[in-house]
């Protein structure tokens, strides 16, 4: 999966969030650039399914020091940051 | 003895051990004791003076909790905010507290505040000399809490040195901590566990590493936070371990170095914590209890005899030196570590009534029956539904609103009743959005349903039991929906 791009990871990551998370948001409120806290989107459990399908999908574990507000404000930071853990993975 | 002195007795004694640490900074005892005196000169250069309060709005770091130490050594008192506090809350609690200075560690403003930021502060002090502490006695306030507030605003739990100090040093003899010991911080600065992880930490010359707001609720890294930082004594809500070995593998994967589990703030649901019992019979698990308001009050071992238990195990035995008995059912606390009072309200007077209801089980422990009031706790925080109501109410299209907690433990969640003011009511992504301009994040509303206008009980009160069974079929009915729709 070393050529997955920008937009086939956003719009994964978007359809997952649309389709398995039940937020409560409709999909046409919820896009790449929705901030995700305000929107009460990323609870606990859904942190948590998000992160396992990121895991399962992507090949990539987000480490501890990841998980800042920064990274997980909207889905398009999030997009950035899988490709940034995948790249540091790959040139390992 | 006060809260600062715990740190300057480390740095004498410790200096090159590790005394905190966050995901890109760890400082000594020495390094943290220093940097303290500086930021107590750069706060005193600024007018914070004896009493004062200091609010300090920002992210959990090293550079935050030597800014604690700081103020404490001013001999004025420290109200911690979490930076995920929207900037409207900050204000109605600054309005209570009305500091001398806020500190922050981002952009944002108070209306009417004297502000620094951590890295003005942080340049003005580089280099310079450090302050002498300002003597402060046990009775001294230390810091304000400010938790959710029934009337709708915030309420401040003011606490001595004294106060924090009873419960440390029994917290530290009972778990036997010493400078080898790895604490892990995982609740935010306002909340009371954070206390015993901060402080107790300093007492034993151990280290206590900080989890950030946004760590703090993800399963998977939080077990390799544990794993990797070796922690050896770890302090949460329990929903936070049910979450961690539901999706993080906790009992799998741990405990690695673990030697103490400690859990407080809500009931424990018993299959979770058997497991857990079971999954590591050489890790001490205890089971706290105490409102913000007395700090922990009692206290339970969990062993292996719990796993023949079929009901929730008790809070247990008295603890910290306190006195707590049972007057009509509800819970009563004396002794050292009940607070002083509210902040701006009398000071605390005799026994404090917790609004717990509690009874005694056959071995003579005390057990936990819920509340004599709304308070609830929904993600193992404190939340009063009249503060989320008139959060709601503060919008332009809702003329009322209620708020009822529904279901129970960890599946407890908020649903909002509102009554437009026209026919239709904002939904739920516009209430969220304007709660979260208001309210901390764990009081965001997980549903709203509208409604005409609420039930009453014959005395004109607000019939609630009423209220949740209007919805508790169709909320039924969505979860079923979701479950079919995740395709599980």
């Amino acid at each position: 999966m070393t050529d997955l791009d920008r937009v086939t990871l956003l719009d994964g990551l978007l359809r997952y969030v649309r389709e398995e998370l039940a937020t409560g948001v409709p999909d046409g409120r919820l896009t790449a650039d929705s901030p995700l806290l305000e929107l009460g989107v990323l609870d606990s459990v859904r942190t948590a399914r998000l992160l396992a399908h990121i895991r399962t999908a992507y090949g990539v574990r987000v480490p501890p020091a990841h998980m800042t507000g920064e990274h997980f404000r909207t889905l398009e930071t999030i997009t950035e940051l899988v490709l940034l853990l995948r790249s540091q993975t790959a040139s390992l | 003895m006060s809260l600062y002195s715990l740190v300057t007795d480390a740095a004498a004694w410790t200096p090159d051990g590790l005394a905190v640490g966050d995901v890109s900074t760890n400082l000594t005892y020495g390094e943290l004791d220093a940097r303290a005196d500086r930021y107590l000169a750069g706060l005193r250069g600024r007018g914070v003076r004896p009493g004062d309060r200091v609010l300090v709005w920002t992210g959990k770091t090293c550079e935050a909790v030597a800014v604690a130490q700081a103020v404490l050594r001013c001999g004025a008192i420290h109200v911690p905010v979490p930076r995920g506090n929207p900037a409207r809350r900050v204000a109605r609690i600054a309005a209570d507290a009305r500091p001398a200075l806020i500190v922050t560690d981002h952009g944002e403003h108070v209306a009417g505040a004297a502000h620094v930021s951590l890295a003005d502060l942080s340049r003005e002090v580089a280099g310079g000399p450090g302050a002498a502490p300002h003597p402060v006695r046990a009775a001294d306030p230390a810091y304000i809490l400010y938790t959710s507030g029934s009337t709708g605003t915030p309420k401040g739990v003011c606490l001595s040195h004294g106060n924090a100090l009873a419960f440390v040093d029994w917290a530290c003899r009972e778990l036997d901590l010493t400078a080898a010991d790895r604490l892990a911080n995982h609740a935010a600065f306002s909340f009371d566990l954070s206390v015993f992880d901060l402080y107790a930490a300093f007492r034993a010359g151990a280290s206590v590493h900080l989890i950030g707001e946004t760590l703090a609720q993800a399963a998977q890294p939080l077990v390799e936070f544990l794993l990797e930082r070796r922690i050896t004594v770890w302090y949460s809500v329990p929903s936070v371990l049910v979450l961690m070995a539901e999706y993080g593998e906790l009992l799998e994967r741990g405990p690695g170095a673990l030697r103490a589990c400690v859990f407080a703030g809500e009931r424990f649901p018993l299959k979770p914590l058997k497991d857990l019992r079971r999954a590591w019979p050489g890790v001490r698990m205890l089971n706290w209890y105490g409102p913000t308001e007395t700090n922990v009050c009692t206290s339970y071992e969990v062993t292996a005899t719990d796993l023949a238990r079929t009901a929730a195990i008790p809070i247990g035995a008295p603890a910290a030196g306190n006195t707590v008995s049972l007057d009509d059912g509800e819970i009563v606390v004396s002794g050292p570590t009940v607070m002083l009072g509210y902040w701006g309200g009398q000071p605390q007077a005799g026994p404090y009534r917790t609004g717990d209801l509690g009874r005694y089980d056959a071995d003579g422990l005390l057990e936990y029956r819920g509340r004599t009031d709304d308070m609830a706790k929904v993600r193992g925080h404190r939340v009063e539904p009249a503060e989320v109501a008139a959060a709601l109410t503060a919008h332009e299209a809702v003329r009322d609103a209620v708020v009822l907690v529904l279901g129970d433990g960890l599946d407890a969640r908020l649903h909002a009743f509102v009554v437009p003011v026209t026919g239709r009511a904002p939904d739920l992504v516009e209430l969220r959005r304007h709660c979260a301009r208001l309210l901390p994040p764990y009081m965001a509303v997980d549903a709203v349903h509208t409604v005409s206008g609420f039930p009453r009980t014959p005395n004109g009160k607000v019939d609630r039991t009423a209220l949740g069974g209007l919805v508790t079929a169709s909320t039924r009915a969505d979860d079923g929906r979701r479950v079919r729709g995740a395709g599980v």
